[in-house]
């Protein structure tokens, strides 16, 4: 029963005549149509569609930038700090620089060596003095390097404190690595 | 002219030669189109759209690789699946026709109701499974035709083609029984 429906419906869809009303008319207005110049507006306004997005994108893009790169500079203006302190992140040639020099005041018995780093003040630098020349140049230098740039721990040092170093202070705080090259 | 002579003259831009590919072949593929489309003005419209393809495609038709007609019913195929798979809205069908279709074994089917009757016993279908359905159901395509035309492989055509027949089958007889 339910394949004879089916099959007598697909019959008679077959079997329909079916024909378009105003064929003519259809006719004409299609001859109209393929005289008709090609229409490239729907194509150009894509293009314009894509061109103008892309364009959004960019603006949105630079505005982003901007914004966070004016964010960064009033950070910077409120912290009383210019571009050229700002702690530069150190290469793996400024680390191994340190390392060595790290490795160097290690070395010497006459400084305390702990976990904290290396403890230098005024009486282990006389003890250096007779021991270890190079490392007395060295931490001459550096002394030197410090009353210029960070005068509070060069008054604590001259006091007859002892200053704690370690690699990371070297590398970070006393920007060992612009000294080193600068040296 | 022949058809041969048709085309080659269309493909060299003579508008007179293709108006008479399109008196030739008009009826024939309104009628494809119909039966995938069932409303007669989104039909003339695809109609319209697959001849303008044609006129603007027509110098890449290859006669050695298939039939003109094969290369017609490609295009028209698509533009009415392309309609199809656009269309917004549901167009409205009297249920009596599908009632009364269904119920009397001896109904007449005036053609008139065809387009609604096939809308309604395809409502369930997708459009590939509808142009499956008309091309090797309804127009009697061989496979490979069917194939060349909707890019399907031979196993999708089977597959699409055995579920629009089980779901055509199954909504005429719930109309049937209602």
């Amino acid at each position: 029963m339910e394949k004879d429906v089916y099959k007598r419906f697909v019959e008679d869809v077959k079997r329909t005549d079916l024909r378009m009303s105003n064929e003519d008319k259809f006719k004409q207005r299609l001859l109209q149509k393929i005289n008709e110049p090609r229409n490239y507006s729907k194509r150009l306004i894509q293009v314009l569609r894509v061109a103008a997005s892309i364009v959004l994108l960019l603006s949105l893009g630079t505005y982003i930038w901007m914004e966070v790169d004016t964010r960064e500079q009033r950070w910077l203006v409120e912290q009383q700090i210019n571009g050229n302190q700002l702690v530069q992140p150190s290469s793996g040639s400024c680390k191994q620089a340190v390392d060595k020099m790290m490795t160097l005041l290690a070395s010497s018995e006459s400084l305390p060596f702990s976990n904290k780093g290396v403890a230098f003040s005024k009486v282990h630098l006389k003890q250096i003095k007779s021991e270890n020349a190079e490392l007395f140049v060295m931490l001459e230098r550096m002394l030197v390097y410090m009353e210029q740039f960070y005068p509070s721990d060069y008054a604590a040092f001259q006091s007859g404190e002892t200053v704690q170093l370690t690699a990371w202070q070297l590398r970070k705080e006393y920007d060992v690595c612009n000294w080193i090259t600068n040296n | 002219m022949t058809e041969e002579q048709l085309i080659n003259s269309s493909k060299q831009g003579n508008k007179l030669a293709f108006a008479q590919l399109i008196d030739k072949y008009t009826g024939y593929l309104y009628q494809l189109v119909f039966r995938i489309i069932n409303n007669e003005e989104e039909s003339k419209d695809v109609l319209q759209d697959t001849f303008i393809v044609v006129w603007q495609k027509l110098s890449q038709y290859d006669a050695g690789k298939s039939k003109f007609t094969t290369w017609l019913y490609t295009i028209a195929t698509r533009q009415a699946i392309s309609s199809l798979r656009k269309r917004k809205h549901l167009i409205p069908v009297d249920d009596g026709v599908m009632s009364k279709y269904c119920e009397d074994a001896h109904y007449q089917l005036a053609n008139k109701e065809v387009g609604g009757l096939i809308l309604k016993a395809t409502k369930n279908l997708s459009p590939l499974q509808k142009v499956v359905f008309v091309l090797r159901d309804v127009e009697e395509l061989e496979v490979d035709e069917v194939r060349q035309i909707t890019g399907l492989s031979a196993k999708q055509i089977k597959d699409n083609l055995y579920l629009a027949r089980k779901l055509v089958r199954e909504c005429l007889m719930k109309y049937g029984k209602g």
